[in-house]
């Protein structure tokens, strides 16, 4: 609102402004109620594709009656290596293939429950207005055939499952797939279209456990699936399954999840999407997303170009399920290197931040005259914080019973001498200050005579302490009477110089 | 098992005598396949029956008037097999393979049989499959009993079902109660009850409607965990009488008076 009265404040506002409400009244068209029926002209099979494939977009130009046949099958399929389970599926796999009809289109479904089975099936299209989505008219026995025609009356990507009782049941077997309602006037073209169904398994035995799984009612309940899979099982998509594109080429994901738990966060690892059509509508709706919600019995489609060559995962970003659980898959993108828009790696070198000790070298340097006061109470600043802050505390207040203050120290400000041979050689033993006793010890450090005035004088004169500067010959002074060596400095350590930056070729 | 299975395929092989015309004229709608082919009257042995006792159960529908009260009865220890089957077509040629009408039983009715009484050399022990209702139904009349209703059956057999441990298919076929009657077997085939479907039963259903296929029936179920109990009523109700499957078979029951 306040950037709307802002924008209208100004010539160029106003401009602005109308040129978003003319856009808004574009984008917020209301959706076709309409029930203009095309007339039906002709038959054909249904355009159907196993994943991750696509069959290429409808060229008729007229509704027509699509004949579609689809198999139940119970049978034993591969969950993950060494894991087999039985499946329940629309066709050989699940998910069930990929459906492409057009807008208007009368879908003549005849729904095959194989004679193996059984258990009684049906099939429910999210994409099918009527009672069940075709869920009662579909309803089968094992060995038997129904027949039902549905009309697609409104475009968009839509999740077909089985939905006989127990319907979860059905789902966390394997019994979905997706099918497009093409629009009238077709998707945009792009150049590579694939789909990828999320769907998760409960099985009695852990993630990978091997051999023949049981499904387990109790994870059920909880919603807590051991496999959360992309296209029916572990590595569908990974490897030499991994999905292909070409650098520079459009391409459209059609995303389904079947669940029937946990919604999805679907994310391409490296890729940004330039359009998504959010929840399987036709409009895409978004530009420029990282990630994009699918949620249980919906869709979505998301449309990118690569313009890096390289394999790029993609996951359900909800990351325990991508590492742990199965929802993981690759993208192999090949092509040319674009350096302008991405590097790859151009060095690496060690990393080892300074010590510090190594910091305090920095106030070592060995003064060209006498420190002036400032200048003591300069570098004594730097000293204490890198060095004595430690144990003394920053307002100089110690640690009580182990770290004796330095604030409204009677120790310290009692005895210059003693407090320079306390820095020169350490301290060990009983010290009462304040009539507090402490019995710690404080080691030696190698710090040079003007580092010890300076850190001194800062001691001294800090924290409310009022004291006379230590000059840098008195700690020459009580060295040469201790007979105390002078510290080896450590120097700062020695960076490698950067490597030139080495563009390597690509594979 | 074996024992009894054994025994009923010996009396297969057995001379019968003449046929019935009583056991004719009750099925005015049959066709008779060959005026030749003589139905007999039944001399078979019944398989081994164990007495369900009397006691409650619990629809798997909610309903009014539940618990309900099942008086004791008896109900066959395991399906019918193949080898009784065999004796029951011998002795009633209405019921074989190229006699039947389509009325009664589909167009795969015994499907799996060589012949019209010939089962083939193996799985004779086998529970029978590729029956009908109506072809269950005149078997267990042929042996003086019945198809046991829906709430004996669930009685028998559905005890166990309910509940989060275990996989429910384990127990959708049917998972006796080891206290109600040692020795029931269950599990192999699915089973035709009398009442399986409520269209088939004057009066109304013993255990609510016929539709099962549906999630509202969450709503509705007694123990909405209860998944066997799911998957076997969604099966029920997805039959017709002539359905004849592969995965199905039945057992007999009767009265415990009789």
């Amino acid at each position: 609102m306040k950037y709307l009265s802002i924008a209208a404040g100004t010539s160029a506002g106003a401009l602005l402004l109308a040129a978003f409400l003319n856009c808004s009244r574009h984008e917020l068209k209301g959706p076709d109620t309409s029930l203009s029926l095309d007339p039906v002209q002709g038959r054909e099979e249904a355009q159907m594709a196993s994943a991750p494939e696509v069959p290429p977009p409808i060229a008729r130009s007229h509704a027509t009656r699509v004949i579609l046949d689809v198999e139940v099958r119970e049978h034993t399929r591969t969950l993950a290596d060494g894991v087999t389970y039985t499946y329940w599926s629309f066709g050989d796999e699940s998910p069930g293939k990929f459906i492409r009809v057009r807008e208007g289109d009368l879908i003549e479904t005849h729904l095959h429950n194989h004679p193996d089975n059984t258990l009684a099936h049906n099939i429910d299209f999210h994409g099918a207005t009527g009672p069940g989505g075709g869920g009662e008219a579909s309803f089968v026995a094992p060995g038997h055939s129904t027949t039902f025609t549905w009309r697609a009356l409104r475009p968009g990507l839509y999740l077909y499952h089985c939905v006989a009782a127990p319907a979860g049941l059905h789902i966390a077997n394997g019994m979905y797939g997706l099918i497009l309602v093409e629009p009238k006037q077709g998707l945009p073209k792009v150049d590579k279209e694939y789909f990828i169904v999320q769907g998760e398994f409960y099985t009695e035995g852990k993630f990978g456990e091997k051999g023949p799984q049981q499904f387990s009612m109790a994870k059920a309940l909880r919603e807590e699936p051991e496999y959360v899979v992309f296209n029916g099982r572990v590595g569908s998509l990974m490897g030499k399954n991994a999905l292909k594109v070409n650098v520079g080429e459009s391409a459209r994901i059609y995303l389904g999840n079947a669940g029937p738990s946990l919604v999805s966060s679907f994310h391409v690892v490296g890729e940004i999407f330039d359009s998504v059509y959010a929840e399987g509508g036709i409009l895409p709706n978004q530009h420029h997303v990282q990630t994009t919600v699918v949620p249980v019995g919906g869709s979505a489609m998301v449309e990118f170009t690569v313009e890096v060559p390289g394999d790029y995962q993609f996951v359900d970003h909800s990351m325990f399920r991508a590492f742990n659980k199965g929802a993981m898959g690759a993208l192999k993108a090949e092509g040319r290197d674009n350096l302008l828009i991405y590097s790859g790696k151009t060095a690496e070198e060690i990393y080892r931040p300074a010590t510090r000790l190594e910091q305090l070298a920095k106030t070592a340097d060995a003064p060209s005259g006498p420190l002036s006061d400032t200048e003591l109470l300069e570098k004594g600043a730097h000293v204490y914080s890198t060095l004595c802050v430690t144990c003394h505390q920053a307002e100089g207040q110690g640690t009580p019973g182990t770290f004796p203050p330095l604030a409204g120290s009677d120790f310290l400000m009692a005895d210059k001498e003693r407090s320079i041979r306390v820095l020169l050689n350490g301290l060990k033993g009983e010290i009462t200050v304040n009539g507090a006793v402490y019995r710690g010890a404080m080691p030696k450090f190698p710090l040079n005579d003007a580092q010890i005035a300076s850190a001194l004088t800062f001691v001294r004169n800090s924290f409310g302490n009022k004291g006379e500067p230590v000059r840098v010959e008195e700690v020459e002074r009580v060295r040469k009477a201790e007979d105390a060596p002078a510290p080896k400095l450590a120097v700062r350590a020695a960076r490698p110089a950067p490597e030139r930056i080495r563009h390597k070729a690509r594979k | 098992m074996k024992e009894w299975f054994a025994s009923a395929g010996v009396c297969a092989f057995l001379a019968l005598g003449p046929a019935s015309e009583r056991e004719l004229a009750r099925g005015p709608v049959l066709v008779r396949s060959s005026s030749a082919e003589r139905e007999t009257a039944s001399t078979g042995q019944s398989a081994a029956m164990l007495l369900i006792p009397a006691g409650t159960y619990e629809p798997f529908f909610k309903r009014a008037g539940a618990p309900v009260r099942v008086k004791e009865f008896l109900l066959d220890q395991a399906p019918a097999t193949r080898s009784e089957f065999r004796e029951f077509v011998e002795h009633r040629p209405r019921w074989r393979r190229s006699a039947v009408t389509t009325l009664f039983a589909e167009a795969q009715y015994l499907a799996d049989w060589n012949g019209d009484v010939d089962p083939g050399p193996t799985r004779l022990q086998a529970p029978v499959t590729f029956v009908s209702w109506f072809a269950a139904k005149a078997y267990c009349e042929y042996r003086g009993k019945r198809l046991p209703t829906v709430i004996e059956w669930e009685r028998a057999a559905g005890g166990s079902a309910a509940g989060e441990s275990g996989s429910p298919f384990q127990f959708a076929m049917g998972h006796a109660a080891p206290e109600l009657a040692p020795g029931l077997a269950f599990g192999a085939v699915w089973e035709w009850t009398h009442d399986f479907n409520s269209v088939l039963v004057a009066g109304g259903s013993d255990d609510g409607p016929a539709s099962s296929q549906f999630c509202g029936d969450g709503f509705r179920a007694r123990d909405a965990k209860n998944y066997a109990g799911f998957l076997r009523y969604s099966f029920r109700s997805s039959l017709k009488a002539g359905y004849a499957l592969k995965n199905l078979g039945f057992r007999c029951a009767k009265d415990a008076a009789s």
